[in-house]
């Protein structure tokens, strides 16, 4: 069993673009594979083959509700020169967190970048992990424990990467243990 | 290049800004807040900061930094940003300032044009968990 099919989602819940959702017992998402040219579509919608929306799991609506706060946000949000996030950068959200997460763990908090880019952070007793999701797709990992040493860092999707994402889930598993004590300890 | 006539001293603030949950991190553990090493990300020419000092000398204050009622503002010593290998440099009257009075206190804080993302990941936090760092209370 893969963390895709423990989590409910398997590896064909993606996410799209969409300019429709009525919203009801049998919920109907309208979204596009290829998303028309020249407009951005008002939401994104992640979309697992056989379940409804409102049945996907709390922290996949989690995730998509946070998602969605952050694609609305206004181009030069920072009152400076932000870009307004990339749809490359929710996809590669959605795509290292549904390769991390299991059912039990703690919701992660979601931050725009300037460039367009997604952050994805867990800080549970002092202990980070911070996932930067560029607006080209390249995703970086920094996790920290609550000494301040690295836990893991580096790259993810390169060939040499499988050890930063096997790190990190395995922290990730640890920060999961704390958060539902709810007791700080040393990791 | 680092400006020595920025004095280690000097508090610099940093605006948080995004829609109404900012850029703080919360810990769902202990509750304590922090803002997020996000909020630290440099743009090409480095990381827009204000010079508290000669934000007073113009007779404004903190809350003059913010553009949106939701934005935060963060503070802390040159001295500190200085620590962790960055350095400040003057850069007034940005024209994302559209010529606010704000725009004579502006400065950038350099140093992250060399560095690989792991180490530039690691700066950024660096920079959010400084000994100084510290929310101002706006109004």
């Amino acid at each position: 069993m893969t963390v895709l099919d423990r989590i409910g989602m398997n590896s064909t819940a993606t996410i799209f673009q969409g300019d429709r959702v009525e919203s009801f017992r049998g919920s109907v998402a309208s979204y596009f594979d290829s998303p028309p040219t020249g407009a951005r579509p008002p939401f994104l919608v992640i979309v697992m083959p056989g379940v409804l929306p409102e049945m996907r799991p709390p922290l996949v609506q989690h995730v998509e509700r946070e998602l969605n706060r952050l694609w609305l946000l206004p181009l030069h949000w920072d009152g400076r020169r932000a870009a307004q996030i990339t749809f490359t950068a929710a996809q590669g959200a959605v795509k290292t967190l549904a390769a991390l997460v299991t059912p039990e763990s703690p919701p992660p908090q979601f931050f725009p970048l300037p460039d367009g880019g997604v952050q994805v952070e867990w800080l549970i007793a002092g202990n980070s992990i911070e996932i930067e999701v560029e607006a080209d797709g390249a995703i970086q990992v920094l996790a920290m424990n609550t000494a301040g040493d690295v836990v893991t860092e580096g790259e993810l999707g390169q060939a040499e990467s499988a050890g930063v994402m096997t790190v990190t889930r395995r922290f990730l598993g640890e920060l999961t243990g704390i958060w539902r004590s709810g007791a700080p300890r040393a990791v | 290049m680092d400006d020595a006539s920025i004095l280690d001293q000097e508090e610099l603030l940093r605006r948080l800004a995004s829609d109404e949950q900012a850029f703080v991190v919360r810990d769902t553990v202990t509750g304590e807040r922090r803002p997020s090493s996000g909020a630290f990300k440099p743009d090409a020419d480095g990381v827009s900061v204000y010079q508290s000092t000669l934000l007073a000398g113009a007779g404004l204050s903190p809350a003059d930094v913010l553009t949106h009622p939701a934005n935060l503002v963060v503070g802390f010593l040159a001295a500190d940003a200085r620590a962790i290998g960055l350095g400040v440099r003057p850069d007034r009257w940005p024209p994302e300032d559209h010529g606010h009075p704000r725009g004579v206190a502006h400065a950038l804080l350099i140093g992250f044009e060399t560095l690989g993302k792991n180490e530039r990941l690691r700066r950024q936090r660096q920079l959010a968990t400084l000994p100084s760092m510290h929310f101002i209370p706006i109004g």
